[in-house]
């Protein structure tokens, strides 16, 4: 191998330049036979040998360089020329030409000198021959051309958006120079196009959106931000569906020849020009904004507004809280519209229609988004804890329910319709923070249904206390559920009574007598009172109370006669007539078996009962529709001073009548009781919080109070201040003495 | 007590006869630890007069007669008594110490008319500008006694709580009164609302 002749580098260059210009030849079209394998392996031999001669005559360096002038001689003497003297799309062109030209010379060129790359390059730890090529190209082409190239992009982009026709594949090449000059990294598309193209674009859609925005109406205008084909809509339509149109034909415009990576930043400006800029603009339009589209059931256009906001960052809660005022104002308007007795008979169904239709808007249009699950479950927490017409939600919904339960009640409905209207009422409860006053009036009703036979269905009674259970926790329905069994309890103890009756001649209470036996606890409180009961029913009693002791001794018997009935025959002058009354009136009707006109007082003394029932049961015998008793003077109230006597000529057309007692309103009662209860239950969760936690600030003690009780009520933190000063002074806490705001438990 | 000095109470000061009575009274059975006005037990009278040295030495006398020597040792003792009164951390003692004092044996609270006698007296020494106001609200809207812990915390609301307000915490901890009776003070255009 020593005597292989050395060659010159001008000598050897001087080879390698023809096969340079050769290729020249090639990329610019003109005549030229192609390399075939025997010109390579020359090409590629020359660099060899005068690589590996002997210093001084390893050429290495200078061969490495010269590769590097190779390009840098085309570049200045051919490439740019070109480019220069183009224009617009004729440039872009060009550039695309000429790049990939460029590709070709670099892949050939690094061929011939592959040598350099094996063991120069290498063991010097020098840039790579394509390295080499392609920084060529950057540094002398791409830096002057791509500024213009760019601006001629986004022209051509420009243009697109008004709807002309542009080369998109020529896009997509020309961005792929963007892409490849970075040689594996984003930077150069980044900043020399990307940033650019996302100005232009949110100064494009801005310049749009203020125009639409005083032109169109929302829908109009979602409809521009999603297309453009403005003409062809209806007008009213418009503006949504061009929004998302809009949107469609970035995304699209992305997948033809952006860089993928660059969708999410598009989409996100055209979003943020579009559709977050002018969202309140948009939103309170005052004829077809947000609320406007509510009013009008726009599902279409709702729907819409959620697919393009809910693509925003925070832009579906301005809409979230437009929904909410929305459905407050419907609520409250019904709150207010109940002031006439008429609309409060069917407010709860009303209410229940409201929810029905904007929980479908929640489902439907705004696809179950937690924000709106949320602002209609805060609208209607606002208005249900509103008072409706000197009452309550909590009292209404009661009375709803025992419309539907009750026989007769003025709701007839299928079994189907009754279950499905329980279980609306029941999750409307779920709004309402008096869930306690609710379960008061409901135990009032109940136990009218139950204990007059009122109740329409044991499998809706129970059906509902289930769905009550569920959402409300079985301490809410154990006295109801209470009630319902005291019930058929008392139904197995009255006939073990007439069993009982039956085997003991001896025990006859001379009439046919029911007792309905309850346990103290789960049924509201009664008045008792120490009525003097007619010899007849006292014998009752007696019999029933051996009876009761013959199946339990510790057990004491309380006699509600204010709940009682009684048949009664009243004989008389024309016909014998069966009366239905209460117990109270039965014993006064039967004071006057034995005298004919007795005194409000002598009344009063032998019934020994208070003026205010003894002035009821008057008042329903004597001013009533039926007049078994004449009153003097013959006034339509009863008064102390009045005399009463038998009235014999009383008759009816009837058998049997029935004489009610005017009702007492029992709304004031029922809410003092659960006042005094709500004090017990305060009262009860401050111990319990201190006894666990032994010293607590005052704002956390309010604070887990409200939490422990909320389930039940919203206790006022007045109210559980007052609360915590009767501790204080009922020595179950003290207030620390440094820190007034400690409060300490004294165990 | 008054008996005792009610003779000479000319002598002693020319305003506020009945006032200086009162207030030296609770000072005196505040170093006496009286349980409870106008009844000292033997022991609290021992105990008084052992920690009050001098002071009630020349008291004793005068209890027991000798009044004309010993009423001039009392009367140099006065102004000394009246500056406890000055002492922010004596005041407060003896302010907690009042309530025990003058509410009736066996009661957990104390009358509303005692109550508002005992603040007049106290709040005429220690200045708190919204004593008329407090005074005509617990008539006007409460009318029921004073609790211990309204009584403690009142002074604390007259410690920390300007007569504007403009530090008042409406989520704060005061009695429910306290905060009735600031309701009040806006509601009646006392203070305006900052």
């Amino acid at each position: 191998m020593n005597d292989r002749k050395v060659i010159e580098l001008e000598e050897g260059w001087e080879f390698m330049e023809r096969g340079i210009t050769k290729l020249k030849r090639i990329l610019e079209g003109l005549p030229e036979p192609p390399f075939n394998s025997e010109d390579y392996m020359m090409l590629y031999t020359t660099i060899y040998n005068m690589c590996t001669q002997k210093p001084p005559h390893d050429y290495s360096q200078q061969l490495y360089d010269n590769y590097k002038q190779a390009f840098v001689d085309y570049i200045n003497s051919t490439v740019l020329p070109s480019l220069r003297e183009k224009h617009d799309e004729f440039m872009l062109r060009e550039l695309v030409k000429r790049w990939s030209n460029h590709k070709v010379m670099v892949r050939w060129l690094s061929r011939f000198f592959h040598y350099l790359d094996r063991y120069f390059i290498a063991r010097r730890s020098l840039p790579s021959l394509n390295e080499v090529g392609l920084t060529c190209f950057r540094d002398l082409v791409y830096q002057e051309i791509s500024g213009k190239a760019k601006d001629a992009v986004i022209a051509l982009i420009d243009e697109e958006r008004e709807v002309a026709q542009i080369d998109r594949a020529l896009l997509k090449n020309v961005l792929d120079i963007y892409v490849e000059i970075g040689m594996g990294q984003m930077d150069y598309y980044e900043k020399d196009f990307e940033a650019h193209m996302l100005d232009d674009t949110a100064a494009y859609y801005s310049r749009k959106a203020s125009s639409w925005i005083l032109e169109d109406s929302c829908p109009e205008y979602m409809l521009k931000a999603n297309s453009q084909k403005l003409s062809l809509r209806s007008e009213y339509m418009m503006n949504c569906r061009n929004s998302e149109e809009c949107l469609k034909k970035e995304k699209d415009r992305v997948s033809h020849y952006l860089h993928s990576s660059s969708e999410q930043k598009l989409l996100e400006k055209v979003q943020n020009e579009l559709l977050l800029v002018y969202e309140n603009q948009l939103l309170e339009k005052e004829n077809s904004g947000c609320r406007a589209l509510l009013k009008d059931d726009k599902v279409e256009d709702l729907s819409r507004m959620y697919r393009l906001y809910s693509k925003v960052t925070k832009g579906l809660e301005p809409i979230g809280s437009i929904f909410k005022q929305h459905i407050t104002d419907e609520g409250t308007a019904l709150v207010q519209q109940a002031e006439d007795a008429a609309i409060s008979k069917v407010f709860v169904r009303k209410v229940i229609e409201l929810h029905d239709k904007f929980m479908a808007y929640v489902t439907d249009c705004f696809n179950s988004h937690t924000i709106f699950h949320k602002a209609l479950k805060e609208a209607f927490e606002v208005f249900l804890n509103k008072g409706v017409a000197g009452s309550s939600s909590a009292e209404l919904l009661a009375t709803f329910c025992d419309n539907i339960l009750k026989k007769g009640g003025s709701e007839r409905l299928s079994d189907e319709a009754i279950e499905d209207s329980l279980e609306k009422v029941v999750k409307l409860l779920a709004y309402v923070s008096d869930k306690d006053l609710f379960a008061e009036f409901y135990r009032k009703k109940l136990s009218r249904r139950l204990l007059f036979d009122k109740s329409a269905n044991d499998d809706h009674e129970r059906s509902i206390l289930t769905k009550l259970k569920q959402q409300c926790g079985g301490q809410f329905t154990s006295k109801m559920e209470g009630m319902v069994t005291d019930l058929t309890l008392a139904r197995e103890n009255q006939s073990n009574f007439e069993e009982y009756l039956g085997l003991n001649p001896d025990a006859n209470p001379g009439l046919d007598l029911t007792v309905t036996v309850l346990t103290t606890g789960f049924w509201p409180s009664y008045k008792t009172s120490d009525l003097n009961l007619p010899s007849e029913m006292v014998r009752c009693v007696e019999v029933f109370k051996q009876f009761y002791q013959t199946k339990t001794k510790h057990r004491k018997l309380t006699w509600v006669y204010s709940l009682g009935s009684c048949n009664i025959n009243g004989k008389f002058g024309s016909k014998t007539i069966e009366l239905v009354v209460g117990t109270y009136q039965a014993a006064a009707l039967m004071l006057f078996n034995t005298s004919d006109r007795l005194s409000y007082s002598e009344i009063a003394s032998q019934l020994n009962l208070a003026d205010e029932d003894l002035v009821r049961v008057l008042q329903s015998l004597s001013c009533a529709k039926y007049k078994i008793l004449l009153k003097e003077p013959s006034t339509r109230t009863v008064s102390s001073t009045d005399t009463l006597s038998f009235n014999s000529s009383f008759t009816d057309r009837m058998r049997r009548i029935r004489i009610p007692l005017p009702p007492v309103d029992e709304r004031k009662k029922v809410v003092e009781d659960v006042d005094k209860d709500r004090r017990y239950a305060i009262d009860a969760s401050i111990v319990r919080i201190m006894k666990s936690r032994k010293v607590l600030g005052y704002q956390q003690l309010i604070t887990e109070c409200v939490e422990q009780l909320s389930r039940m009520f919203k206790p006022d933190f007045k109210a559980i201040k007052k609360r915590i000063e009767d501790l204080i002074t009922r020595d179950y806490i003290e207030r620390d003495k440094e820190n007034p705001q400690l409060f300490r438990y004294l165990a | 007590m008054r008996l005792v000095l009610d003779p000479y109470a000319d002598m002693i000061l020319a305003d506020g006869i009945t006032l200086l009575c009162n207030d030296l009274q609770l000072v005196l059975s505040w170093h006496m630890k009286a349980a409870t006005m106008c009844e000292y037990s033997k022991e609290e009278f021992i105990g008084g007069l052992l920690s009050l040295g001098q002071v009630l030495g020349s008291l004793l006398d005068l209890c027991f007669g000798n009044r004309v020597d010993s009423l001039e040792k009392l009367h140099e003792r006065i102004p000394y008594m009246r500056s406890e009164l000055k002492d922010e951390q004596k005041f407060r003692e003896i302010y907690l110490f009042a309530f025990g004092w003058a509410k009736e044996k066996g009661q957990k609270s104390l009358a509303l008319d005692t109550a508002i006698g005992m603040w007049q007296l106290l709040f005429a020494e220690k200045q708190w500008p919204l004593i008329d106001h407090w005074c005509q609200f617990l008539q006007a809207r409460h009318n029921k006694a004073i609790s211990r812990d309204t009584w403690a915390q009142l002074l604390e609301f007259v410690r920390t709580v300007d007569p504007q307000l403009s530090n008042y915490d409406a989520e704060g901890a005061w009695p429910y009164l306290i905060d009735e009776f600031v309701e009040y003070l806006y509601e009646n255009g006392i203070v305006q609302r900052g």
